[in-house]
């Protein structure tokens, strides 16, 4: 089975990185450019295997995605990668309340992120 | 038939009584339980030793003579007790406060502590008064003669004087002994005399039950009621034509000036005070009093002109009458009556003279004379005592004497109007002293004395008839045969009443150079002083004076001062009780000014204000200031006050910089969490760009095997990346330098169209890659505007390049406008793109404002913030059209003149 | 005693001061000069009623402000002098 990967990233650019990135390592990647989009694909269609979050989205705290995520009994058990550019320790922690499995601040090293989805998919 | 041995004995045992009475009074005074002395009841009685044997005896036979004249030596007291708020109230208050102990006192006390206004004020009162104790001596002694005339059918005739001297002579003895006995026990610290006020106003009812019994007698028994007595014939003395003339309201006039100044009056009205509320009473009873002490005297007078014999003494009505009739007890109890009048007046009136002989004659005579200096001999106490004791002794030989001189047929009345008019002259300096501050002893001492003479030429020595300094021609026809300055006409006044002759030239007199005397001459800084405590009595509190007066002394010294005067005990109460006040453990007080001005005011109690000055001068340095040194402090006081007032506006200054201070800080809080916001955004901002240029760039170096179009790719997108974050750091510190006004402007004018064609201009490349039109309105009119043109440039094509980014619709167009409206240049640019969501339409002017729902190709970031500052900065607007449903449409506006045709041609294109 | 309020305090002050004013001028001629008439009142001669009762009308006014006039500043009386007897 492919790994997939879901990508939640509003910058463009950004987010071709990360695609090529990840699929470099041969892993699907799926995405969403706003908040209420990935959520909708989350909470349909089939799951990924590791979802990147970034909190800095349109219309949508990448928090409260988080939230919405670890509330609903189809998405608690998901492995969540919390993406943003602000990297401060109370951000962090408020991600681990949540209940984000990991925590990655921009810029990144791509080494960095492709090493997190690997051990969350459990490879 | 009254026997000589039962007038004796009953006299005998009724001045055992007032002794017991006395007695009893002053130890309970003693033991602290004679409230009952102070009741106002009591002190109106007291003060009602002003009804004398005058009263009981002779208001009958002023009656007699002069018909209702007697009733103004009642209504003149009557008048000016009801009137008590004014006058009376001010004199207590003022007693009170400063201790006062006569009359001498305070008019002493009053102008500067004088000790010789002191003394003439003390001779004017003996001799004033002796007539008057001499008058009572001849009542008493007519009275017992009266009783015990061997016939009792002759009335009409007065004995012969001898007998009458020598009984006169014991009676004044009498008196003598019962008034050193107790009137000179210790002396009070304020003179008070507890046993003696006890035993007046025992008296006092004694004397009005008398007149009463007998008048009650008179109008039912003699007669049938009172209707019947005013129907005789006798009646006709009620003549009431010519009754009211100069002399019934000069009469008037004057016995409201005794009922103030004659000394035994002031004794009780004002040194044995002890409170407002006893004058309270005294207002209204004290004239009730003399109203029953009036009423049965025109009965009486008329019963005994209708009943007597013709040519009756009419001064001893009160007593023939009843005896007419065998009412022996009647009689008894009148011949009491009119002896406890008699007595009373004595005894107060010489406790109040001898006071103010000890006081104010003897004190500073001891004060002089160096072989009786204070410090050496003993108690001044004992001194005072035994000067009084003397005192009491002289003044009653004095009574004797002028008894003995005086005319024989003179009626009671007039001796005690000649009395009256004496002590009058007290008057201006008194009434003057405690209603205005600019009196002076000077003026005082003038009219004193001048009135004092002319009263003694005019009405005293007259009264002699002869016999004394002026003979009788003199008094027929003046001095030297000068008509002029005859005493009973001075200077062409005749036809006049002696006594209101006697009593206007007086006054007058007296009034003028006393005003005359304060005027002319400056009052020395304790009249003033004196005069301003004494004039604002209600309103300056005690103890103030020593404000303005500076001395120094040892408490030690001040304490043996103190013990000679007012004795150990009192001395260490009164050092204790203010070293107390002053938060002083022990027994000695701080001898500060308050102190001494304190310990002064104790002991002029005892021995007068002029000699308690004296005496404390002696041991204390420094003096009351001069009036220099008056203006200095008052300066001095006007400076701290101004300080103050200074102190006063700094700190509200102080204040109010604490108040801007504070908002100062919350401002930068603000602004601290402002930037700490702006901060965290910037950050933000930065990072997003260069996690495409890191993330890119590490795939560029690690993977071998790129394609060619992707190495491109990732690079252009690295670039792009780049120069999108050059961009935000320069719109960052141009945002910056613009806050802080150090932004480069280029202002002149120049026609708005031109930059807005450039920008256009500048922008056809980006809107041709991303496929977007931008169509421009023509024409644009031209006009002038004052703006920098790279500025005005920056802000269109900052918002061109938004429309043109953001337009996300299939045929996306940017289209711009410009008009003149106004004096307002306004150009308009719309896009027919996705819009402003509503929700974000306040915020977009805010920096790092996200305005469209994908920020594809970077944020607005700052773009929008700077282009509205720099509006703001060009006098004009930046704003966001808020009508449009599809697309967007900015407004810039800026103020412009219309240009020229010529022009306008020449700049266009 | 009761406190009366300041302006009934004044008012009472200000007809204090009259009262021995008016006392004075009614018992001076002409006023006094209207009632020498020879005539009787209940027997008693006119002048004499007048007098004594006009006295006794000053006495009762007298009676009746003497508890209602006030200091103004303190609304109290100078308390009794501290020394004494009885205390």
């Amino acid at each position: 089975m492919t790994t997939r990967v879901f990508i939640a990233e509003d910058e463009p650019n950004i987010l071709e990185s990360l695609s090529f990135l990840l699929g470099r390592e041969g892993w699907e990647v799926t995405s969403a450019l706003d908040g209420d989009s990935a959520l909708e694909q989350l909470n349909d269609g089939a799951l990924p295997d590791v979802v990147i979050l970034d909190i800095m989205l349109p219309h949508r705290n990448g928090f409260e995605i988080l939230r919405q995520l670890r509330a609903s009994p189809r998405t608690r058990e998901l492995p969540v990668i919390v993406l943003t550019a602000k990297g401060q320790e109370k951000d962090r922690k408020t991600a681990e309340e949540i209940g984000a499995n990991a925590f990655v601040t921009k810029p990144f090293s791509n080494k960095d992120v492709v090493d997190q989805v690997r051990r969350l998919a459990g490879l | 038939m009254l026997s000589p041995n039962l007038i004796f004995l009953t006299s005998l045992a009724y001045v055992a009584l007032l002794f017991m009475v006395a007695f009893l009074g002053d130890r309970q005074a003693r033991s602290g339980k004679a409230s009952w002395i102070q009741s106002p009841v009591v002190y109106t009685l007291s003060i009602s030793v002003y009804c004398t044997s005058w009263t009981f005896y002779g208001a009958v036979g002023s009656a007699v003579r002069n018909g209702l004249e007697f009733a103004t030596i009642y209504l003149g007291p009557t008048l000016v007790f009801i009137g008590w708020w004014f006058l009376l109230r001010k004199l207590v208050r003022i007693g009170h406060m400063h201790r006062i102990t006569s009359i001498a006192d305070l008019i002493s006390s009053r102008y500067g502590k004088s000790t010789s206004l002191a003394v003439l004020v003390t001779l004017i009162a003996v001799i004033g008064t002796t007539p008057y104790i001499a008058l009572q001596l001849k009542a008493v002694t007519t009275s017992i003669q009266v009783i015990v005339a061997s016939d009792p059918g002759n009335l009409a005739n007065p004995p012969s004087s001898d007998p009458a001297n020598e009984m006169a002579f014991w009676i004044a003895a009498g008196m003598a002994l019962f008034t050193i006995i107790f009137g000179t026990r210790t002396i009070d610290a304020n003179e008070r005399h507890h046993g003696v006020v006890a035993a007046i106003a025992l008296e006092a009812l004694v004397k009005l039950f008398a007149l009463i019994a007998v008048g009650l007698f008179v109008v039912f028994a003699l007669a049938d009621g009172p209707a019947d007595i005013f129907s005789r014939d006798a009646a006709r003395i009620l003549q009431t034509e010519d009754m009211f003339d100069a002399r019934w309201i000069a009469l008037t006039f004057l016995s409201g000036i005794a009922i103030i100044c004659l000394p035994r009056q002031f004794q009780v009205t004002v040194v044995e005070n002890t409170g407002e509320d006893q004058l309270r009473m005294a207002s209204w009873l004290f004239p009730l009093y003399l109203l029953l002490m009036s009423l049965f005297v025109l009965p009486i007078a008329i019963g005994g002109l209708t009943v007597l014999p013709e040519g009756s003494n009419p001064d001893m009505f009160v007593l023939t009458l009843p005896m007419s009739v065998d009412q022996d007890f009647l009689v008894l109890l009148a011949f009491l009556g009119g002896f406890s009048s008699a007595t009373s007046m004595v005894i107060v009136a010489s406790i109040a003279l001898s006071t103010m002989i000890s006081n104010h004659i003897v004190m500073p005579i001891a004060l002089r004379t160096p072989w009786t200096s204070i410090e050496r001999s003993g108690d001044v106490r004992r001194l005072l005592l035994i000067s009084r004791r003397i005192s009491i002794g002289f003044i009653l030989l004095l009574g004797y004497l002028y008894f003995r001189l005086s005319g024989k047929s003179d009626a009671l009345a007039a001796i005690g109007l000649i009395a009256f008019a004496g002590v009058a002259q007290f008057l201006p300096s008194l009434l003057g002293g405690i209603y205005w501050k600019r009196a002076t002893a000077s003026g005082a001492k003038l009219g004193l004395l001048a009135g004092f003479l002319l009263w003694g030429y005019t009405l005293f020595l007259p009264s002699f008839e002869g016999d004394l300094l002026l003979s009788a021609s003199t008094i027929e026809h003046g001095p030297w045969g000068l008509e002029l300055f005859r005493p009973q006409a001075l200077f062409g006044l005749t036809g006049q009443d002696p006594l209101v002759h006697a009593l206007f030239w007086s006054l007058a007199t007296n009034t003028v150079l006393f005003i005359g005397g304060s005027l002319l001459f400056e009052p020395k800084p304790l009249e003033r002083l004196q005069g301003t405590l004494f004039v604002d009595v209600f309103r300056t509190p005690a103890g103030d004076e020593h404000r303005f007066i500076q001395r120094s002394a040892s408490a030690e010294d001040l304490f043996i001062l103190a013990q000679r005067i007012l004795g150990s005990n009192e001395a260490q109460r009164v050092f204790r009780e203010f070293a107390e006040g002053q938060g002083l453990e022990g027994d000695f007080p701080q001898p500060t000014d308050a102190f001494i001005a304190h310990l002064e005011r104790r002991l002029a109690g005892s021995i007068g204000a002029a000699s308690a000055r004296a005496m404390i001068s002696r041991i204390v340095s420094g003096e009351t200031i001069s009036l220099d040194e008056l203006m200095r402090i008052a300066d001095e006081t006007a400076q701290l006050m101004e300080y103050s007032q200074e102190v006063e506006k700094k700190s509200l200054e102080l204040e109010a910089t604490a108040r801007e201070l504070r908002r100062a800080n919350q401002r930068l809080t603000l602004l601290d969490a402002q930037k700490d916001d702006f901060l965290s955004q910037v950050s933000h901002e930065v990072r997003t760009p260069m996690t495409s240029i890191r993330s890119f760039s590490e795939i560029l170096l690690e993977t071998r095997d790129l394609s060619s179009p992707q190495s491109q790719r990732f690079l252009s997108i690295i670039h792009e990346e780049s120069l999108r974050l050059t961009r935000l750091l320069d719109e960052i510190l141009d945002m910056n330098l613009m806050d802080r006004g150090e932004a480069s402007w280029n202002l002149h004018e120049l026609d708005a169209a031109v930059p807005l064609i450039r920008a256009i201009e500048s922008c056809r490349g980006l809107a041709q890659s991303t496929g977007s039109a931008i169509l421009l309105d023509e024409p644009l009119p031209s006009a002038l505007v004052d703006a920098d043109p790279d500025r005005l440039q920056q802000v269109v094509i900052n918002i061109l390049t938004n429309a043109i980014k953001h337009n996300t619709s299939p045929k996306p167009e940017v289209r711009v406008s410009g008009k003149l409206i106004n004096d307002q240049y306004e150009i308009e640019i719309s896009d027919n793109g996705p819009g402003i969501p509503s929700h974000l339409r306040p915020f977009i002017f805010e920096k790092f404002q996200r305005g469209a729902a994908q920020s594809s190709t970077g944020g607005i970031g700052l773009g929008l913030a700077i282009s509205k500052e720099i509006m703001k900065r060009l006098g004009g607007t930046l704003a966001l059209i808020d009508d449009r449903r599809i697309g967007t449409c900015f407004r810039i506006t800026l103020p412009a003149k219309r240009v020229p045709p010529q022009q306008q041609e020449r700049e266009a294109g | 005693m009761r406190p009366a309020s300041p302006s009934t305090a004044a008012k009472f002050r200000d007809a204090a001061f009259l009262l021995p004013v008016a006392g004075f001028f009614l018992l001076l001629p002409p006023v006094i000069d209207l009632f020498t008439a020879r005539v009787s009142l209940f027997g008693i001669p006119l002048i004499v009623a007048y007098i004594f009762g006009l006295w006794s009308a000053l006495i009762a006014i007298a009676f009746w402000f003497s508890n209602r006039l006030h200091d103004p500043e303190t609304h109290a009386h100078v308390p009794p002098d501290t020394s004494s007897p009885g205390r």
